[in-house]
């Protein structure tokens, strides 16, 4: 790469801090008002009790819980592609990791806040912990969400630390707010030889330890069904095949971030189509591997057809369920694999029509998990019924909105690509610093 | 016609259900009465002996009598726990062996629901138990001792996890701050 290109990378890299043209603030006015509306129907069931859900006796899991396990896993997925780059020194990955890792950030923010809506009263939350089981799955999963989300903060942060030492040569100054707080955060960087071997390291930990962090995030969820003594929950491949629905949807969220990102501050020129075909690839691969799990596991239930869980398969394949399970094996699963992976032009467009099907899919795949699993009976009773209210739907749409929220707030104070792996994938010596070392460092 | 069918036939429903509960049967009614009595069984580890005997109050002994057992009981309130039946012999007297499941005070109740012109009857007395049958203990299952030290394996694994995280974190920070006030060369540059 030479020195314009990277100059031209650097400058679109730090193009957006700062910046709040008319289009941002009409993102983040459309975007705010949407979260506003989910924090008006949270209110409104704070005050009201959780009555006016849909959640009732029978059927106490629903929107909310199917949101926790939905964008818990897009985080997951955006860790591990940003992982999986790093580790396998992707030559390609320099544009999309600082993308993969605060997706994965602001879905898990948002996913981890799910389980206290569910609760009705998040006061009650402090019991989780005074009075922590260990035997109980809930506390596995306070425990797993806690150590995972405090990983991919560092896991942001520490790749970081060059990219802000940039920003404070760059953009900073001494007497600029911003500039001190880049000042403070880049931690005095130079890009000195023991200065990389830190980072290196630390990074290196952090990129070995969040992939089974995130699996163990992912399984314990899994388990949280699958330790349940209902039938349709009852299942030893829930875990895998939780983790593999996980780094699905987190991959096609990536694609779609990358994509919306990309046309927003003019990365064309660095996020191509070649990375678009590469996830598109990875998307194949997954859905495919999603496929042969979800046929296995449907296989030897119904092959078996328990009589605690035939009922709930035939509600899912023919019953009450099927347009949803139909919707989500066709539309969801199978026609994305082949807009992804059938040549031709329109690379990009057809990425990201592939993940939004993915997404809904997996999407309608955990309601698939989680309503039928709980309306079907346990006890010669008839079925539960759900059906989610508007107060339940405004928070889901709210917080679906927070995640680009946070993400164009983020990057509107932090470098949206990593320069420093760009230079470390190039071979590219940096540029020399225009301001001295935060620590006192003479230059 | 119809009418008056129906008012006979109801005035016919209304002297039968009084049956029962006068007239006739009231005629020769002979009331219960239950004493319940509590002994040691032969071997004081076969805890108790409840015995009930059951008289008319005629003062005659009632046979072949069925008088449940039973022992009051706290859930949610006050119950009864019935322990067993018993059939009364020729002298009007039942009884039952009874080891209690704890030791101290222990109500127990017996019932004589009533026969055909016998009255029924209720007897209660209390007592102290001072021999109880051996707390249950249920088996230690296979595995136990490994599921038992799960919690601590996983502890120490998370322990571990927090440990790599802080690790990477503060290792990177102080590296990095160590390098930066080194008057170290930059990466690229010779010494």
């Amino acid at each position: 790469m030479d020195a314009r290109t990277r100059g031209l990378y650097v400058e679109r890299a730090l193009w957006p801090i700062g910046r709040g043209d008319r289009n941002f603030w009409l993102a983040v006015g459309g975007l705010s008002a949407l979260v506003a509306l989910g924090l008006y129907a949270y209110v409104y069931q704070l005050q009201n009790g959780l009555w006016v859900t849909g959640l009732n006796q029978k059927v106490s899991w629903g929107f909310y819980i199917i949101n926790c396990v939905f964008f818990i896993g897009i985080s997951y997925g955006g860790a591990m592609t940003g992982a999986i780059l790093r580790l396998t020194n992707a030559k390609w990955r320099a544009p999309l990791t600082r993308l993969a890792e605060a997706t994965a950030v602001a879905a898990l923010l948002v996913g981890a806040v799910f389980p206290i809506i569910d609760l009705g009263r998040p006061d009650r939350f402090i019991n989780v912990i005074l009075y922590a089981q260990v035997g109980s799955p809930i506390v596995w999963d306070v425990v797993a969400i806690g150590t995972y989300l405090v990983a991919s903060l560092v896991f942001l942060y520490l790749p970081l630390i060059p990219d802000l030492a940039i920003a404070r040569d760059l953009l900073g100054s001494r007497a600029n707010v911003l500039g001190k707080v880049y000042g403070m955060l880049s931690l005095g960087w130079r890009g000195t030889h023991a200065q990389e071997r830190a980072l290196a390291r630390g990074v290196g930990i952090l990129a070995v330890l969040i992939i089974p962090l995130a699996i163990s995030v992912h399984s314990v969820l899994a388990w949280l069904f699958a330790v349940t003594s209902r039938g349709a929950w009852h299942s030893t491949i829930f875990a895998p095949l939780f983790v593999l629905a996980a780094v699905l949807s987190g991959v096609a969220a990536v694609i779609l971030v990358i994509a919306a990102l990309r046309k927003v501050y003019g990365l064309q020129a660095f996020i191509t189509a070649k990375h678009f075909r590469y996830l598109s690839y990875l998307l194949i691969a997954l859905g495919m591997g999603y496929l042969y799990f979800m046929i296995s596991e449907y296989l030897t239930e119904g092959y078996v057809a328990a009589e605690e869980i035939a009922p709930v398969l035939e509600s899912i394949f023919v019953g009450q369920y099927a347009p949803s399970f139909w919707a989500f094996a066709i539309g969801g699963l199978v026609l994305p694999l082949f807009i992804a992976g059938l040549p031709g032009r329109y690379p990009v467009a057809r990425a990201c029509l592939a993940s939004i099907l993915v997404i809904a899919g997996m999407w309608l795949k955990r309601f698939l998990i989680v309503v039928p699993g709980m309306a079907g009976p346990i006890m010669p009773w008839e079925w539960g019924r759900y059906s989610p209210t508007w107060v339940e739907i405004a928070i889901t749409v709210g917080a679906a909105a927070a995640i680009p929220l946070m993400l164009i707030v983020f990057f509107r104070f932090f470098p949206v690509m990593s320069v420093h792996e760009l230079d470390e994938i190039e071979g590219v010596e940096p540029a020399p610093r225009l301001a001295p070392a935060f620590a006192g460092g003479e230059e | 016609m119809t009418a008056l069918r129906r008012i006979l036939a109801t005035a016919g429903l209304v002297i039968a259900m009084a049956a029962p509960f006068g007239g006739a049967a009231s005629a020769d009614h002979v009331r219960a009465i239950a004493e319940v009595k509590v002994d040691h069984a032969e071997k004081l580890e076969k805890g108790y002996v409840l015995a009930v005997k059951l008289r008319g109050s005629d003062g005659k002994p009632l046979n072949t009598a069925t008088v449940r057992f039973y022992q009051t009981v706290e859930i949610f309130g006050p119950r009864e726990m019935l322990i067993a039946t018993a059939v009364t012999d020729g002298q009007g007297n039942a009884s039952i062996p009874y080891l209690p499941a704890r030791l101290g005070q222990h109500e127990i109740v017996v019932r004589f629901p009533g026969r055909d012109h016998v009255g029924a009857a209720v007897a209660k007395h209390t007592f102290d138990a001072t021999v109880a049958a051996a707390p249950h203990r249920q088996a230690v299952p296979p595995l136990a001792a490994f599921s038992a030290n799960v919690p601590y394996g996983v502890g120490v694994v998370v322990l571990s996890v927090w440990g790599l995280i802080a690790f990477a974190l503060f290792g990177t920070v102080r590296g990095v701050l160590q390098g930066g006030r080194d008057r170290a060369i930059r990466k690229g540059d010779t010494a």
